[in-house]
């Protein structure tokens, strides 16, 4: 019972969150300053997201971040290449991958 | 319709990788924790958040209170708020469909539906919708998988959740090779650093977000007054 109530909770909470500007804004018009926003804000929160997936990184203890650093290196150079997104990431997830389980193990 | 369910499949391509892959971490974790097969996939059937979902294992475990559940969901999730924003008169349009689309934006879904702007109209609402669904089907069906498979998995996964970096930063490569956002994205991954830094894991992406709203007002007010 105790996990059903937790789930409601975060479930209802997440879908607020998600549903918040629908809420304030509705069917009118858009203030300029949210269209500002919504104009500039996706790139930053873009970085945000990169940064936010590579958090658990722990950068001061052995390896120092060096597989998601050679991922990562493989990831930009492949993708000024050929502009592929989907191989950009294949190729970048199986050198991760690889790096992970045998020469950082 | 055909090209548009083709079109829409495409998109999604990179989240069907990586979904379904944190999908099995995820399922995997539940199981290890001992929650039911039941519970893994309602959570990711209702709650359908990547990185709160594995908080809720810890919530399960470890709980604390309701309110602190609450705050907690707050914390991790507050970074969702932003999202509709930039979909509102797109979505104003989807009719029944809207509220289902609302409840499905992720990370990732926002991040594919922002970057593909091609179709409009009514292909759009459709576009946006079925790329919806396809990633909630990612989703759920990795968390069927990591559920069946506890212990008998053939090779190891570890990893393969780095394709979820990988496709924040193709499109982030993307967005910036517009020469007019190279210093907004170069400086929102230069203060989202040091905010982690500062304020550590719990807490930097609310104060990174509250720092990014606080920027562009005031450069909005800025260029009004000039």
């Amino acid at each position: 019972m105790r996990n059903i109530i937790i789930l409601i909770i975060i479930s209802a909470v997440t879908f607020g969150l998600r549903s918040l500007p629908f809420l304030l804004f509705g069917e009118r018009p858009l203030p300029a300053y949210v269209i500002r926003l919504s104009n500039r804000i996706p790139v930053l929160v873009l970085g945000l997201l990169v940064v936010y997936s590579l958090k658990s990184t722990e950068l001061l203890v052995w390896p120092h971040g060096l597989p998601e650093a050679i991922a990562i290196t493989v990831l930009v150079i492949l993708h000024k290449l050929r502009r592929n997104a989907l191989l950009s990431i294949t190729v970048s997830t199986v050198t991760y991958a690889i790096l992970i389980q045998t020469v950082f193990r | 319709m055909k090209n548009l369910i083709r079109a829409s499949f495409t998109a999604s391509l990179p989240v069907l990788m990586g979904y379904t892959a944190v999908g099995i971490a995820f399922g995997l974790t539940a199981m290890e924790n001992n929650l039911t097969p039941l519970t893994a996939l309602a959570m990711s059937g209702f709650i359908y958040a990547g990185s709160m979902q594995f908080v809720t294992v810890d919530i399960f475990t470890h709980f604390s209170g309701y309110f602190n559940v609450f705050l907690l969901t707050l914390l991790v999730n507050f970074r969702h708020i932003f999202y509709g924003l930039p979909l509102i008169t797109d979505y104003n349009k989807a009719g029944k469909k809207k509220w289902y689309m609302i409840f499905a934006l992720t990370d990732e879904t926002y991040a594919i539906l922002q970057h593909n702007r091609k179709h409009t109209g009514r292909e759009r609402i459709m576009f946006c919708f079925l790329v919806s669904l396809f990633d909630q089907g990612y989703w759920i069906f990795g968390t069927l998988i990591g559920v069946l498979l506890k212990g008998v998995l053939p090779f190891s996964t570890a990893g393969i959740d780095f394709a979820m970096t990988a496709l924040f930063i193709v499109l982030f490569l993307e967005l910036i090779s517009d020469k007019t956002h190279f210093n907004s994205g170069m400086g929102g991954i230069l203060l989202s650093w040091i905010c982690l830094l500062v304020f550590g894991t719990q807490y930097f992406v609310v104060a990174a977000l509250i720092l990014i709203v606080v920027i562009v007002s005031v450069d909005w007010k800025k260029g009004r007054q000039s």
